[in-house]
């Protein structure tokens, strides 16, 4: 009887110690059953942030060229290919209705506190970058010119950056 | 064949519409300019001597005016050239004149007795003020050659007078 348990025994535990070996054996045989496919979308991404919202010029003297009270710092970060930020000018609106505005040419700027100023009358180009570039400040400095036929008073107006990109 | 032709001319629209760059929608940044500019008058002097080719042809083409009874004019050796200019339509500039005094302060000659002749053109006592800029002249740069005369009597000490002058600005009253 004892015999018979352990003979029992013996082949149950052979079996379990064999299966092990089959699996290791079918292991290279092992085919497909399912696909999981995985998309990663990386949006495309831009950011141009300036240091303040608004320049100011006081024109308190005889007409020339007057800088701004405040530089501007502009920071542009992309993960497009190649990239450039352009600015241009509108031109400054009169808050009184017997003065012209100013054109949007008499407003220049120059990057990185270069004397070479170039007017805001056209598109011109600021920055160019790509993907690798990291977001790196410039300082803009802005300049307007004045002459004797522009009256007393407040003008307004804005700057318009804009961002090319090259899919 | 009609299937070559089409996709020829799919492939001729697809190239005319893609962009070979692209602008965001949005302006991404606006960056807003406000200037503010001031009222202006530019006043620059300068005195002429009687030598002065441009003080010789005023002095010559001036026109004359009648005298009183016992008055005696007397062009003054010097002329004011004076060159204005404004942003402000608004400004008016003037010439003040103070009374005449002699050396030591003894004798005056009240400076309505003195008038001022601009670029030859009639005199004007000084009675007032004179403008020499006057509102809404424009932002033209102006030049004037300024010609002073005084007429005396018997009764003003002889002596060496002087006096003041100064240029003032106002605005429309």
């Amino acid at each position: 009887m004892k015999y018979k348990i352990f003979a029992t025994i013996f082949i149950i535990l052979g079996l379990l110690s064999r299966q092990p070996l089959a699996v290791a054996e079918d292991y290279g045989e092992w085919q497909e059953a399912a696909r999981l496919s995985v998309t990663a979308v990386v949006a495309p991404y831009t950011s141009v942030k300036l240091s303040i919202t608004e320049i100011t010029f006081d024109i308190k003297g005889e007409p020339g060229n007057y800088d701004a009270n405040q530089s501007v710092s502009i920071t542009v970060g992309s993960n497009q290919a190649k990239w450039s930020v352009h600015a241009k000018a509108n031109e400054l609106i009169p808050e009184s209705d017997k003065a012209s505005p100013l054109p949007s040419s008499r407003l220049a700027f120059s990057i990185n506190d270069e004397n070479d100023f170039k007017d805001l009358g056209q598109s011109r180009l600021l920055i160019e970058g790509d993907a690798a570039k990291p977001p790196t400040a410039f300082t803009l400095n802005f300049r307007l010119t004045t002459g004797w036929e522009d009256l007393p008073g407040t003008y307004r107006g804005d700057i318009i950056f804009s961002f090319l990109s090259s899919p | 064949m009609n299937i070559i032709r089409s996709l020829t001319i799919i492939s001729i629209l697809t190239l005319l519409v893609v962009p070979l760059a692209h602008a965001e929608d949005d302006p991404l940044v606006r960056l807003t300019v406000k200037a503010k500019i001031k009222s202006n008058v530019h006043i620059e002097w300068e005195k002429l001597p009687d030598t002065d080719p441009r003080y010789i042809a005023f002095a010559k083409n001036r026109t004359t005016q009648s005298l009183k009874k016992n008055e005696k004019a007397l062009l003054l050796p010097f002329a004011l050239l004076v060159k204005l200019r404004t942003n402000d339509p608004t400004k008016i500039v003037k010439i003040h004149v103070e009374n005449l005094k002699s050396g030591g302060g003894k004798h005056t000659i009240p400076v309505e007795k003195l008038s001022l002749s601009i670029n030859g053109k009639p005199d004007q006592p000084f009675t007032e003020d004179i403008a020499l800029l006057q509102q809404q002249e424009g932002n033209e740069f102006k030049e004037l050659v300024l010609l002073f005369r005084l007429n005396t009597t018997i009764a003003d000490k002889s002596g060496k007078y002087s006096a003041n002058f100064s240029f003032i600005t106002s605005d429309i009253p």
